[in-house]
């Protein structure tokens, strides 16, 4: 099992999926949600205390994480390394946003 | 429907520009019910497996749809991408389960299943996530539409213009297969994914018609006014006929020019150039984004106080600041900080200036008045939070003005994070040169913003040392004297060195004339009202820069206003055409 910490750093954060933005970028929640479910291992996103399942795109809407905030990651499974790594990135990257 | 029945006007939201006139299809919504209907524990078995056929069958809707989709738009498949990533959500589907194994009938469970997260998105702070339970409302009526094995009958709707509570973008999809004319709704909002694909495919669309499914009934005539937002039912045959040749005029104007919209802005030799609009209110803003621009250049903030008649609160300033910001996201809008001067707005100017426009005006007006300064501050950082803000200030022509303003941003900043309020840390700052000294002092600007933007017409005016509302001077000025062309040749080089992004967002941008010559001295961005953005964007399409190049050595030769004209003439006379009005 892997625990570590990712930050928000897109202005949309995760969980919009702004109209405008659909033409030239996937939704942040979407990209999140195929990326996690590409993985083996079970992948947790944690908020104040709430696990939630990143294979869940309901679950990561409602997270409601915004630009800034810090949410726990947590993987466990075979992919386990790989999968961290690549949500990671994706968050550091900003969802593929002009930071 | 007779001759002599007068036309009903209902009044809407403009969402997709055009004019659509044909029979009214009427979608009649009918909302499931919310009833819980409790099963017998023998019939749990099957309920399960009907729900999960539904399923099955609402995924393989979904998909073929994407697969539709591949041949018409890529919007669309992201949509429905998102639609199929909630049908096929794992923590939904076992929930819903665990639902009817507790006794619930399917439809009940699903209903009760999205209420919750819709309950949990209603209560979110940010209207952009609270506009996603339109998400979750349109896969929970597929699948409960498949429980019920009913598809739309989409195939009455073609040839025809759809009236419905809402449209999903798979049901515009559809439609558009079957040539529908236009789309009156009752709700929706104009950056509502149905809306940008009635914009992208070019179909007229009404929306926010209360009742209109209950007002308009099937196979009445029905014109539909994209452009003003307006719904006519059964028309008289003036209004008719007046509406046959608006349409006619509509058609036209979008072939000359609405086939521009979603080309870049680049010069016959591949130089992309950004291409912004200037607004003063919020709606403007959506005439801006259905024009094609990538971003907002500059919003003048003192149009608030206009409308105001005083300096308007925090509160009052982020509502309508959030209002463009949210309108224009994911692009860019540039605020301008409030600038007025005692020939604009008299209010807290303490007396009477001999000398306005050399007076208490743009930053030295908001630094004389910190308290307004501070105020419209933090209202722009409120703003930035989760959205694309820039903040510019006006009327910069010391380093200590720029230092000044910066300071006092710092310290909005450091309050907003005690006070544990959002905002975006990094939010770019920018001056306006618009003065000779900024235009002189430049390459230190540039050096401390994150970008500038060249205000022509004060340049002029400063640089010319004429009011051109003077008619006595007003010959002396103009933007495109040789003095005023080197101070924006300057600033243009300063921030090319620094690495910032200069803009013009004044009259001359907007100006015929002037495309080339801007294009020519490296500008990377210009700003311009909506109207004129298609306009720029074939003149740049149509110029090389190569020739941009040429024509601007050519020009900086000139030693009068005549001379740049003559040379900007003879660029006109060997491309033919072009109007060199302003």
């Amino acid at each position: 099992m892997i625990t570590t910490t990712v930050i928000v750093a897109n202005r949309a954060g995760v969980h919009t999926r702004p109209a405008a933005m659909l033409v030239k970028l996937a939704a942040p929640a979407a990209m999140l949600v195929k990326l996690a479910a590409k993985c083996k291992s079970d992948i947790y996103l944690i908020r104040d205390g709430f696990n939630i399942n990143a294979k869940s795109i309901i679950g990561v809407m409602t997270l409601a994480a915004e630009q800034g905030c810090e949410l726990g990651l947590l993987a466990e499974g075979a992919d386990e390394t790989e999968a961290v790594a690549a949500i990671t990135e994706l968050f550091s990257t900003g969802f593929g946003e002009q930071l | 429907m007779s001759a002599s029945t007068s036309g009903r006007v209902l009044k809407g939201i403009p969402a997709s520009p055009g004019i659509a006139i044909g029979r009214a299809f009427v979608l009649s919504s009918d909302s499931p019910s919310v009833e819980p209907e409790v099963l017998n524990v023998q019939d749990i078995p099957s309920e399960v497996a009907r729900f999960r056929t539904a399923l099955d069958a609402t995924t393989i809707e979904l998909m073929n749809a994407i697969e539709l989709a591949r041949k018409e738009s890529s919007t669309v498949i992201s949509i429905i991408e998102s639609y199929l990533l909630i049908a096929s959500d794992p923590m939904m589907t076992t929930s819903i389960i665990d639902r009817i194994q507790a006794g619930f009938s399917a439809e009940s469970a699903v209903l009760n299943e999205f209420d919750v997260h819709k309950t949990i998105l209603y209560g979110a702070k940010d209207p952009l996530l609270r506009e996603r339970v339109q998400d979750f409302e349109h896969v929970m009526e597929r699948i409960i539409a498949a429980l019920r094995n009913r598809t739309l009958s989409h195939e009455l709707a073609g040839d025809s213009v759809v009236v419905s509570g809402s449209i999903t973008p798979q049901d515009m999809l559809f439609f558009r297969q079957l040539h529908t004319l236009g789309y009156v709704t009752e709700i929706g909002g104009i950056n509502s994914h149905s809306c940008i694909l009635a914009r992208d495919f070019g179909i007229p669309a009404v929306i926010g018609i209360r009742n209109a499914t209950e007002i308009i009934s099937s196979g009445s005539i029905v014109i539909v006014d994209g452009f003003a937002g307006i719904v006519i039912v059964d028309p008289e045959s003036e209004t008719l006929n007046e509406y046959i040749s608006k349409h006619r005029e509509a058609a036209e104007y979008r072939e000359r020019l609405g086939a521009l919209v979603g080309q870049p802005t680049r010069t016959t030799d591949g130089v992309e150039l950004v291409l912004k609009a200037n607004v003063d209110s919020p709606d403007q803003v959506d005439a801006a984004i259905m024009a094609g621009c990538q971003g907002i250049g500059l919003v003048r903030t003192e149009m608030l106080l206009v409308r105001w008649g005083r300096y308007p609160t925090i509160d009052e300033q982020v509502a309508w600041y959030r209002d463009i910001a949210e309108r224009a996201y994911p692009l860019p809008v540039t605020f301008r900080a409030f600038d007025v001067g005692s020939d604009k707005f008299r209010e807290g100017i303490p007396h009477h200036e001999e000398n306005p426009a050399l007076g208490l005006r743009g930053i030295r007006f908001l630094l004389y008045r910190p308290d307004i300064f501070q105020n419209q501050i933090l209202a722009i950082l409120r703003t930035s939070a989760n959205r694309n803000v820039r903040f510019m200030l006006p009327m910069i022509s010391t380093l200590e003005e720029l230092e000044h303003a910066k300071d006092m941003i710092e310290e909005c900043k450091l309050q907003l994070a005690r006070d544990g309020v959002d905002f975006d840390r990094s939010m770019p700052l920018g001056v306006m040169v618009e003065t000779p000294a900024a235009a002189l002092m430049a390459p230190i600007f540039a050096s401390r913003v994150d970008f500038l933007s060249i205000g022509t017409n004060d340049l002029a005016q400063y640089t010319l040392a004429t009011d051109r509302t003077n008619e006595l001077v007003a010959d002396i000025f103009d933007a495109m004297h040789p003095a005023v062309v080197r101070l924006i040749s300057m600033t243009v080089k300063a921030a090319h060195a620094a690495g910032v992004v200069v803009s013009v967002c004044g009259e001359m941008a907007g100006h015929a004339a002037a495309t080339e010559m801007l294009v020519g001295i490296g500008i990377h961005e210009l700003s311009v009202s909506p109207p004129l953005l298609l306009e720029l964007k074939h003149r740049i399409r149509s110029v090389s820069h190569g020739d941009c190049l040429d024509l601007v050595k050519r020009i900086e030769e000139c030693n009068t206003t005549t001379e740049v004209y003559a040379v900007l003439g003879s660029l006109k006379s060997w491309r033919e055409g072009g109007d060199t009005s302003v």
